[in-house]
Order: structure tokens, then sequence, then C-alpha cells
């Protein structure tokens, strides 16, 4: 593990990202926009399977709306983050903070793939009600707070990085 | 500017924020929460615009869904944003680029948004007229994005803009 985080340390790459004056900042940029749109997008799935927002909309149509989207934005924000990462990933590694948002990034993953293939079967049931099943309120709940805490985390890790 | 900028740095409120160092963090944290709300709800009403969302939907629920969550997403972002500036004042009044820049994109942001909403205020099938299909519609759409994705980007870069 440690040969792989030293080589990628003093990648090419890495050292480009650390030492330029924009590359950092510009990488971030991206990451803090696709970030936004990750969370705002599930927020707006999340709330309706709480049945607080976007009611009279059935629940499949929402879901094949906006996910799409979702994904598009997370993709971006993986690569941006994995570029983030390598630029000091050593240090990234071994921060706490760092492994916590990787820890409910993972946990949210879960929780998306329990929604998917188990409660979203027999969502035709209550697609179009205000009054979603609970395992849709309990998906809906965790996917909320993941992804919250994940923003809080990444926020947090700008705060406990040592810079250069 | 600079006399204000070290005397405001210099009263109690602003002493009372740098000696708590959670302060700092923790609103930073709220603001970003609150810009990823903003930008979602732009990213719906522009990209119903440019229908890639959506499509299901008249402006006028759209806007309706999502209207308030620029403007609460406002409420939430000023005074956090104020208080990182009392926090730190040299950093952003100063005459900072970054900052000056993002302030002028937000003032073109928010007149947007009001001029948006007054449309809908006008005539609630305005956007269904077969106006939202004319490219300059959606020229107007994807400017709109850019400029509040500036005030984002911008905001990012205050921290990198400012030497102490």
């Amino acid at each position: 593990m440690t040969s792989i985080l030293t080589w990628l340390d003093t990648s090419t790459l890495a050292v480009f990202i650390r030492e330029s004056t924009w590359g950092f900042p510009t990488i971030e940029s991206i990451h803090v926009i696709a970030i936004s749109l990750v969370i705002g997008t599930i927020t707006i799935v999340d709330l309706r399977l709480l049945g607080i927002g976007s009611t009279r909309r059935p629940v499949t149509e929402l879901c094949r709306d906006l996910l799409p989207w979702t994904w598009v934005a997370f993709v971006i924000a993986a690569i941006t983050g994995g570029l983030l990462f390598i630029s000091q990933a050593m240090q990234y590694f071994q921060n706490t903070t760092f492994r916590v948002k990787m820890l409910f990034m993972l946990l949210a993953g879960v929780n998306m793939l329990i929604f998917e293939f188990i409660t979203y079967r027999n969502v035709s049931t209550w697609d179009r009600d205000t009054k979603t099943a609970i395992s849709g309120k309990l998906a809906g709940a965790i996917s909320l707070s993941c992804w919250f805490a994940v923003a809080v985390c990444g926020r947090w890790l700008g705060f406990t990085m040592l810079s250069e | 500017m600079l006399e204000f900028t070290q005397w405001l740095s210099t009263t109690s409120v602003s002493l009372a924020i740098q000696k708590a160092e959670w302060i700092i963090p923790v609103i930073q944290i709220i603001h970003i929460l609150a810009i990823a709300m903003l930008l979602t709800a732009v990213a719906m009403i522009t990209g119903q615009i440019l229908r890639v969302v959506g499509r299901s939907q008249t402006m006028a629920q759209t806007g309706r869904r999502f209207v308030p969550w620029i403007w609460t997403g406002l409420i939430v972002l000023a005074p956090t944003g104020a208080v990182l500036i009392i926090a730190e004042p040299t950093r952003t009044l100063d005459f900072n680029p970054a900052f000056m820049s993002k302030m002028l994109l937000l003032t073109i942001a928010v007149a947007i948004t009001g001029v948006f909403q007054w449309s809908l205020r006008r005539d609630k099938t305005f956007w269904e007229s077969g106006l939202h299909k004319s490219a300059a519609m959606k020229a107007v759409a994807v400017l709109t994005i850019m400029v509040w994705i500036g005030v984002a980007v911008t905001g990012r870069w205050i921290a990198y803009l400012y030497h102490s």
C-alpha cells in the first residue's frame, strides 16, 4: 500500500497538481460543482421518497428523470476527487476525515443497491402515493444522512490537511 | 479599504470568530450545502428550458418547486458569507479579484432569477408558449447556469487569490 501511495505521490501528474498554482483550485472547483449536483439531485429524489417534496410526480418518473444526471455528476466528482487525492495520496489516505468520508460514500452505495434491487421491485404499488412505503422512506432517510455526512467531511477535510 | 478591514478584523465579533477555531469550518459547511441546494435548483430550471430534465413538467410547476430553493439558499448564504467576511475581512474586502468577480456575477444571477420569477407571475404559461424552444432562450439558459457556476467557482478561488 505504502509503495502505491508513494508512487502516486511522486507521479508527474501528482507533482503537477501539487505544484502548479492553478491545478488544485481548478480541479477542486469542478469537484465542488459536481458534488453539489450529485447531492442536490439525490436530495430531490430522497425528499420524494420521504413524501416531503415533488409528491405530484411518480417516484419512478422522478428517478428516470434525475438519476442519469446524478451519475454524470458523480463520475465527474469521482475523477476530479481522484486527481485531488493523488496530489497528496499518502496524507489523504492517513487522514481520518478522509476515511470517514469514504465510509459514508460506501454506506450510501450499499443503501442505493438495496433500494435498487430490493425496495424498487415493488415500487409500482406506491409509485404515485405521497405516503410512500416504509422501505422507501428508510432508503431516502439513510441516503440523505449519508450524503450530508459526505459533504460535511469533504469540507472539513480541507481544514485538516497540512499545506505544502 | 485597508484601514476598514484592519479595523473590522480587530473588532470583538471578528476576534471571537477567529478565536473559536470550529466556527469558520462549520459556517463554510452550511455555506456549501446551501450552494448545492441553489445550484441544483438552477440546474433543474435551466435544464428544463434546455429540455434535458423535467420534460413532463410545466415551467410553472418547476418554478414553484425550485425558485423557493434559490431564495432559501440565498437567505442561508448571505449571513454565513457575512460571517466569513467578518472573520477574515482582509481575505475578501481588500479587493480580492475572486471576491469582487463573485459579487458582480452574483448581482447578475440574482437579477436573472428575479426576471424569471416575474415572467412566471405575469403569465403562467409564458414558458410553454413555444418560447422555450427558441435558440435565444436556450442560450439564456446556458448563460444563466454558467453565471451561477461562476459565482461558486470565484467563491472557491477567494481562498487562493488571497495573500496574507
